[in-house]
């Protein structure tokens, strides 16, 4: 049995055993959501062999990942699969909590691209703005030298 | 071909693996066993493979395991609006 995440926050300890070939934990799916394990998976089908089922007896909500090594390798090795898939299932996590909060201002700038102005840029705004301003009269004559009157 | 004398049964839960990424997997590897047998319950769908190349060992199960989550989650993430 190891550790393979400290208890921090909401982040559950993990805890694995091993066969000699295969290494298996438990997940609560209320802490890693099925999406975040379908992420770490996705990474990890082409380094060993991923399964995931509902343990028998379990509590509801409980997902086993099971993981077996492609090549032979001992129980180091093993733990140190479990250990990165551990590592990479907080990647998920977080990357998911991440995207979840900043969905309302990407879905803004989405809106803002392709409803936009497309006729005038903002540098073209600039531009005009600053035309605008030249073409404004001058009753203080700030705009003007003071050498030109006074000289 | 396969050869008689190799079987396994594997089981995938319905809320993690999908019927359609199952019924893919039985056609990308029907060709390589005698036959495969698909038995959908309310709660699991059931393979049962039956003589593969014994030369393939265990890992026919196995990459057969994996081929269906790697096709549950693509479309999973398609349903969802992505493109795998």
């Amino acid at each position: 049995m190891s550790d393979a995440a400290d208890n921090n926050g909401d982040l559950e300890v993990l805890t694995w055993s091993t066969d000699g070939r295969t290494v298996g934990f438990v997940l609560a799916e209320e802490l890693y959501p099925r999406d975040a394990i379908y992420g770490a998976a996705y990474i990890f089908v082409g380094r060993c062999f991923v399964h995931l089922l509902r343990p028998v007896g379990g509590a509801e909500g409980q997902i086993e990942v099971r993981l077996k090594a492609k090549e032979a390798t001992d129980q180091a090795g093993l733990e140190g699969l479990a250990g990165e898939f551990a590592n990479e299932l907080l990647n998920q996590v977080v990357r998911q909590r991440v995207g979840e909060s900043t969905a309302q201002i990407r879905e803004y700038y989405m809106a803002k691209a392709f409803f936009a102005d497309s006729n005038q840029t903002s540098i073209d705004a600039l531009l005009a703005e600053l035309d605008a301003e030249e073409l404004q009269e001058d009753p203080l004559e700030i705009a003007v030298p003071w050498e030109e009157p006074n000289g | 071909m396969g050869e008689v004398g190799t079987k396994a049964v594997v089981a995938f839960h319905r809320s993690l693996y999908l019927p359609d990424a199952v019924r893919d997997a039985v056609a990308s590897y029907g060709d390589y066993t005698e036959g495969i047998d698909v038995e959908e319950g309310p709660e699991e769908v059931t393979v049962t493979l039956r003589g593969w190349d014994p030369g393939y060992g265990d890992s026919f199960v196995d990459h057969f395991s994996n081929h269906v989550l790697f096709q549950s989650i693509v479309l999973t993430r398609q349903k969802l609006g992505g493109l795998a």
